[in-house]
């Protein structure tokens, strides 16, 4: 009537790894870091970040090297807490722009190295470039065609 | 089953104990942050906190559109003088070293001094050919933030009746007690963070010396279209 013993562990241990693949696919696919590397944290202030989220990617020249582990909001402008893994050596002059990933993909942090010396944990980044809206670009595109031709101020 | 009662009555007298370090531990915490804020906001007061900054920005936008709207001297003299005026309150060092980024730390002295003259000419001849474009645009302060110590952003817009303002930033930094313009943002766009990519991947794919050779090839031919002037 009931199976045999032997039947009955093996049918547990199948279910055993089913369950364990399931849990490593859900760790995966949601992003969550089981055995975080080691880094450290750098925070930048931007005027506008435009949809960037935590868990967004931080680059430098397109390779991941950290991502966006918070934002707040400080004196009017976002305030961005990134952690950086160790090993990636950013400094005091870098540039952080807010891009965004093809036209209308994830934004993220992307790094310009500059001349100074290394920032360390809790480091600031001084120099950012906020967020392209396309909303601002179109308005002030549309407002200038509107009024006959090129601007004359400007550049 | 009998260290029960015993232990929980243990883990209550633990936990007292640590409440109280670590209501101690609060406390100097604390004393520590208040001391801290009182030396930060010392130091502040003494150092130049942008007051002065606004006022040089002020100063050169001003001399900058007198000069421009002064249509009774010939174009040339007016470039002339705008260079001059220009010179003083921007800190052409700074920029060029902002715009080769990381390059900047492989280059010895005198590649460096090469190219901040060569950069200084570039942008004056690149930005002094547009004087003509000028048409009695206003431009307006709007107020300065702190970036770091020592930085600071002045917002101002310019302004054209039926027009939407063009918001420009100056970021400004202060050396030997001197405010000096590093920086400028138009529409949140900063030049120099647009010069460094470019300059990135010029002297990524083939070298600091073509962007040398190609600088200098654009410098000298804007410096023609000005005519000359120097």
């Amino acid at each position: 009537m009931y199976a045999s013993r032997t039947t009955q562990l093996i049918v547990g241990i199948f279910a055993l790894l089913g369950i364990g693949a399931l849990i490593v696919l859900s760790v995966k696919l949601g992003n969550v870091e089981l055995f975080p590397r080691p880094g450290y944290t750098l925070y930048a202030n931007f005027d506008n970040i435009a949809g960037l989220k935590t868990g967004d990617n931080v680059e430098i020249a397109g390779v991941k090297v950290g991502r966006v582990t918070t934002i707040s909001l400080q004196n009017n402008r976002a305030h961005v807490g990134m952690f950086i893994w160790q090993g990636v050596d950013i400094d005091s002059e870098a540039i952080a722009s807010v891009l965004t990933s093809g036209l209308i993909g994830d934004k993220y942090v992307s790094i310009a190295l500059g001349a100074g010396e290394n920032l360390k944990d809790g480091g600031t980044i001084r120099q950012t470039q906020s967020a392209f809206v396309l909303e601002n670009a179109i308005g002030s595109f549309i407002n200038n065609a509107g009024s006959g031709g090129k601007s004359g101020g400007g550049k | 089953m009998n260290g029960g009662v015993f232990a929980v009555e243990r883990r209550g007298i633990l936990r007292k104990r640590a409440r109280g370090a670590a209501a101690g531990r609060i406390i100097a915490a604390l004393a520590a942050v208040a001391m801290l804020g009182m030396a930060q906001a010392r130091s502040v007061a003494r150092a130049d906190t942008g007051g002065s900054a606004m006022a040089v920005a002020k100063a050169t936008v001003d001399r900058a559109l007198s000069i421009l709207a002064n249509k009774s001297i010939p174009v040339v003299q007016r470039r002339k003088e705008l260079r001059e005026a220009i010179e003083n309150n921007f800190d052409f060092t700074e920029m060029s070293r902002s715009a080769l980024g990381y390059h900047w730390r492989s280059l010895t002295p005198a590649q460096r001094q090469d190219f901040t003259h060569l950069f200084t000419a570039f942008i004056e001849d690149a930005y002094l050919s547009k004087i003509q474009d000028y048409s009695g645009q206003k431009v307006e302060f709007l107020g300065q933030s702190q970036l770091a110590p020592g930085y600071v952003q002045i917002s101002t817009n310019i302004v054209e009746p039926g027009k939407t303002p063009i918001a420009v930033n100056y970021l400004m930094l202060q050396k030997d007690g001197a405010w000096k313009i590093y920086d400028v943002t138009v529409d949140a766009i900063s030049i120099i963070a647009n010069y460094r990519n470019q300059f990135n991947r010029v002297i990524n794919d083939q070298g600091f010396d073509k962007l040398m050779a190609d600088l200098r090839s654009k410098q000298q031919e804007l410096a023609s279209l000005l005519g000359g002037a120097n």
